[in-house]
């Protein structure tokens, strides 16, 4: 059995996000390669997929169940290749990350049976992550675009003619041809994913080290210059500081910092991992806020990226200590700090 | 005398190949290492060619490896039993030229671009032993896993194979019961090498000339398809190829190799040139003759070799790329236990788990009726067969699909669903079964082949790896199409021992190449030795590029003083 398990947030209500999943026929067109769905009934539905492999494009159809509809918070389903013997299933579950953000569990799992099965998990194998992964990032921008987050800023406009930007244009380019049929290009569907995970992390890294420089050192412009027009920040917790901020709050915060905390946030990194469009790191503040005290927080963050640019950061920080130590500094000076 | 030199040039380099399988990749790297700058040029969006769709199986006598094993043998004695079995339809230089070449240009590209090869063990040549001057294994050879991340961009853009289980080596599929039991492979293996995207096979073998090419930096470029030759007075100096639907000249000063291939994808061709009516085919669209309309321009001479059909079928949903049905190849499963070839008669007419049986019978014309008596044909099998084996990409054990087979609970119920000759059909089963019983087809002598054996056969089964009567119900029928070569044809332009095209005149075309299918096969003639045509491209883009750089070889002439001839 091959297992994969994708989470992520997506800016937007749970509720919002439910409205959207509870259409099977929009999870089938978010699927690289889904020609056609056909609804059986409420909970079966027929989904006839092109997938290039080994130099082939082959038409399968894969009879799809889903056993649960438990929403907003859940879906478990199976599906069952009509030709081939390989089975597999799945949820979703879902769960409230704040009043305009969800998170979103996908796993998903596939197996190979009869005595071949060793063979059929051989061949889903590479193809199986790299198809999970685009299912999950299609269905957090499709749901995004559906309740109107901010659209991705489209990689033509993005102005530079960096090397990144041609990538990504390639890509971009790649995936139209992949999610519009066009099979010479499906074909490399897992490919391109592949590909795009390598030259990708290690570019992200250095935009993520970039951004949190700028931050530790109050610069909001460099800051500015790695984040998307549409990110946003997500602070984690329950606290005063929990909740989502968006780009000229971002920025403006940055700028401000400067006068709760003179010496910067002087970030200590830990550690860096880089993943495809991810970039997660682990770091600690050294610093003194401006009557004295000093402001030593621990910090994970997880960054999403595209295009090169930060497009959400899910914060994790000890949220007891910033509204110890800063809160009253905030306070003190809430004028200064732009409203989010 | 033709002169259509365009007002200007759009690309100019000394060597420029057309077509990026194994001849114009190799022709590219020897030219290039020879002092000349190289170009390659490709129609398909993706490079490789026929040669990263096949087995990757290169065939050659007398190579320095099978030495290394203590397998005696020597170039000379590969060309005693081509010439035999050339039945005297090809020309004995040319076929020296190939023996003589190919063990020094496969040295060459190992030494050169990192080529890592090895001898295939157990693997016997076609005729072994029943022709003099055959082996039981060491001249076939075929590469090392190549990783193919090593290309870069060009990793994706390096084509794969639909028709083989490139993540194998041979070796590793005859260990673990050869292509029919792939039952018993090591998946694993599978797995890993596929994620890793190591390539194997066909694949593997033209990543490494791409490798080749990419490494030296010879512009290689795709979606450029050759139109016409450009030639001043009798000296071919270049060529007009379309590119995004725009005319693109390329200058070549020292020489054009054409290396595109054959013809089978132009029916009106196949049925001219290869006596081959509708023939489907295993190879990409753009196969489709382009050397003869080229070559043609400057009066090149075409020659045709006494040529065959093979035999293919379709299996539904499944592509070569949007639009293009997927045709695999039928002959591998013909000769497994359980499974006969039949024609409308309900007869058997070939010794079905030997290629090149099925194929001279298949074309046979009758000419007291006028008609083929062996085509069309079916593949009749039973159940058993079904559990066990692979056909296609059916797995053993894997449902039948209507629009691929007929099923049926009896034989004599198949032939009657099938339109086969009933108490023929039932005849031939029963005989077969007899057979299968002594371990002796006295027929069409089906197993004694060891080829066919490990190759069409069931290694594991004992007496007879062909043999195993159709006993089980269902009973299974696939109507098999009319196939042509994979690439290897009847016709093609004739070439001297440089692969310099020649004309009617039987003189040498200045400034023009062939190389690998797009040259007649009087290097072989009535033989088709698999593993061959892969040599083949690897020798000519080796003799080409040597000569278009000005440094060709004499070994020939040295071979010919040596033996007196
Ligand atoms: C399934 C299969 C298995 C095989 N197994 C083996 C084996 O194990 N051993 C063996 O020796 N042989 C095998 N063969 C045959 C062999 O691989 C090919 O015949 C051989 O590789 C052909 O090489 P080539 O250099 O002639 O050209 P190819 O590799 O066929 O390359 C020709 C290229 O030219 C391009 N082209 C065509 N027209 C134009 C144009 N006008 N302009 C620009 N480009 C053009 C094509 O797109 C193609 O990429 C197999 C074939 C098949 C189909």
């Amino acid at each position: 059995m091959i297992e994969a398990e994708k989470s992520f947030v997506i800016g937007a209500p749970i509720d919002s996000v439910w409205d959207y999943v509870r259409d099977i026929g929009k999870w089938a067109s978010l699927l690289p390669g889904c020609r056609e769905c056909a609804i059986i009934d409420e909970h079966n539905s027929r989904w006839t997929i092109k997938v290039g492999a080994g130099g082939l494009v082959k038409t399968v159809n894969v009879l799809v169940c889903v056993e649960k509809w438990d929403g907003p918070e859940r879906v478990n389903f199976t599906y069952k290749l009509e030709s081939e013997p390989v089975v597999g299933g799945g949820c979703y579950i879902a769960s409230k990350a704040g009043p305009q953000a969800t998170d979103v569990r996908l796993q998903l799992r596939v197996e190979g049976s009869g005595p071949m099965a060793p063979m059929w998990e051989a061949v889903c194998k590479p193809l199986f992550n790299p198809l999970a992964g685009a299912f999950t990032e299609k269905l957090k921008t499709e749901i995004e675009q559906y309740v109107g987050v901010p659209a991705l800023p489209d990689a033509d406009n993005s102005g530079s003619g960096s090397v990144m930007a041609v990538v990504v244009r390639w890509l971009r380019k790649l995936w139209l041809a992949v999610a519009g049929g066009n099979q010479s290009q499906s074909l490399r569907s897992q490919e391109l994913l592949a590909n795009k995970d390598k030259v990708m992390s290690e570019q992200n890294k250095q935009v993520v080290l970039k951004f949190i420089n700028a931050m530790g050192s109050s610069d909001g412009a460099t800051a500015a210059t790695c984040l998307a027009q549409d990110a946003f920040t997500l602070a984690k917790g329950f606290g005063k500081f929990a909740g989502i901020r968006r780009y000229d709050t971002i920025v403006g915060t940055i700028d401000a910092f400067k006068q709760l905390v003179p010496t910067g946030l002087r970030p200590d990194i830990k550690s860096v991992t880089a993943e495809s469009d991810r970039v997660v790191v682990e770091f600690e503040g050294n610093a003194t806020t401006c009557d004295g005290k000093p402001y030593n927080n621990q910090y994970c963050m997880v960054f999403t990226l595209a295009d090169g640019k930060i497009k959400q950061v899910n914060e994790y920080f000890c949220t007891i200590l910033a509204e110890d130590v800063l809160w009253p500094l905030i306070e003190k000076m809430a004028d200064a700090i732009p409203q989010s | 005398m033709i002169r259509n030199l365009p007002a200007k040039w759009d690309l100019e380099a000394d060597v420029v190949s057309i077509g990026s399988g194994g001849g114009g990749l190799c022709a590219a790297i020897t030219a290039h290492d020879n002092g000349a700058s190289a170009v390659v040029l490709e129609r398909s969006d993706q490079v490789g060619g026929v040669t990263a769709y096949s087995m990757g199986e290169v065939w050659i006598p007398g190579n320095h490896h099978a030495a290394a094993l203590g397998i005696k043998d020597s170039a000379e004695s590969g060309y005693r039993y081509i010439k035999g079995l050339s039945m005297g339809y090809g020309h004995d230089t040319a076929m020296l030229n190939q023996a003589v070449h190919a063990p020094v240009a496969l040295k060459y590209f190992e030494d050169r671009i990192g080529l890592k090869m090895c001898a295939i063990r157990k693997l016997p040549d076609y005729y072994y032993p029943h022709v003099e001057d055959s082996l039981a294994e060491g001249r076939y050879l075929e590469a090392l896993p190549f990783p193919a991340a090593t290309l870069g961009e060009w990793q994706f853009k390096t084509r794969v194979s639909p028709h083989v289980p490139y993540s194998m080596t041979h070796d590793e599929i005859f260990d673990n019961g050869g292509l029919a039991n792939m039952i018993n492979w090591d998946f694993s293996v599978m797995s890993e090498r596929l994620s890793k995207d190591e390539r194997c096979a066909g694949p593997g073998l033209a990543a490494y000339f791409v490798k080749g090419v990419l490494d030296r930096k010879i512009p290689l470029l795709t979606g450029v398809n050759a139109e016409e030759l450009v030639v001043d007075g009798s000296r071919v100096v270049g060529l007009r190829a379309t590119r995004d639907g725009k005319d693109f000249f390329v200058k070549a000063n020292r020489g054009v190799v054409i290396a595109v291939s054959s013809y089978e994808r132009n029916p009106d061709f196949a049925k001219t040139l290869g006596h081959q009516l509708n023939p489907v085919s295993m190879v990409m669209p753009g196969i489709d003759g382009a050397h003869l309309r080229l070559a043609g321009q400057a009066g090149a001479r075409v020659a045709r070799v006494p040529d065959v059909s093979m035999l293919g079928f379709h299996v539904p949903g499944e592509e070569q790329e949007e639009g293009v049905p997927l045709w695999r190849g039928a002959l591998p499963f013909l000769g497994l236990p359980h499974t006969v070839l039949v024609n409308r008669a309900g007869k058997r007419f070939s010794n079905e788990a030997f290629y090149r049986s099925v194929y001279f019978a298949l074309d046979i014309i009758d000419g007291a009726t006028q008609t083929h008596p062996n085509f069309p044909c079916w593949a009749v099998f039973d159940s058993q067969a079904r559990e066990k084996y692979p056909f296609g990409s059916l797995m053993p054990g894997q449902e039948m699909p209507e629009e691929l087979g007929t099923t049926a609970d009896s034989i004599e119920a198949l032939a009657d669903k099938i339109g086969v000759d009933v108490h023929g059909l039932a005849a031939t089963v029963a005989a077969f079964n007899g057979y299968c019983e002594t371990g002796d087809d006295p027929e069409f002598k089906r197993g004694t082949f060891p080829w066919g054996a490990l190759m069409c056969g069931d290694p594991t089964r004992k007496p007879n790896a062909n043999l195993g009567p159709l006993l089980k119900p269902p009973f299974y029928a696939v109507q098999l199409h009319r196939m042509a070569g994979g690439g290897i044809c009847a016709a093609g332009v004739v070439a001297d021992h440089h692969c310099r095209a020649i004309g009617w005149d039987n003189k040498p075309i200045e400034g023009l190449y062939v190389a690998g299918n797009s040259v007649a096969r009087l290097d072989n003639g009535a033989l088709m030795q698999s593993g061959i045509t892969n040599a083949r491209g690897m020798t000519h883009g080796y003799l080409a590029g040597r000569h278009a750089a000005g440094n060709p070889s004499d070994l020939l002439q040295k071979e010919m003083d040596r033996l007196g001839l």
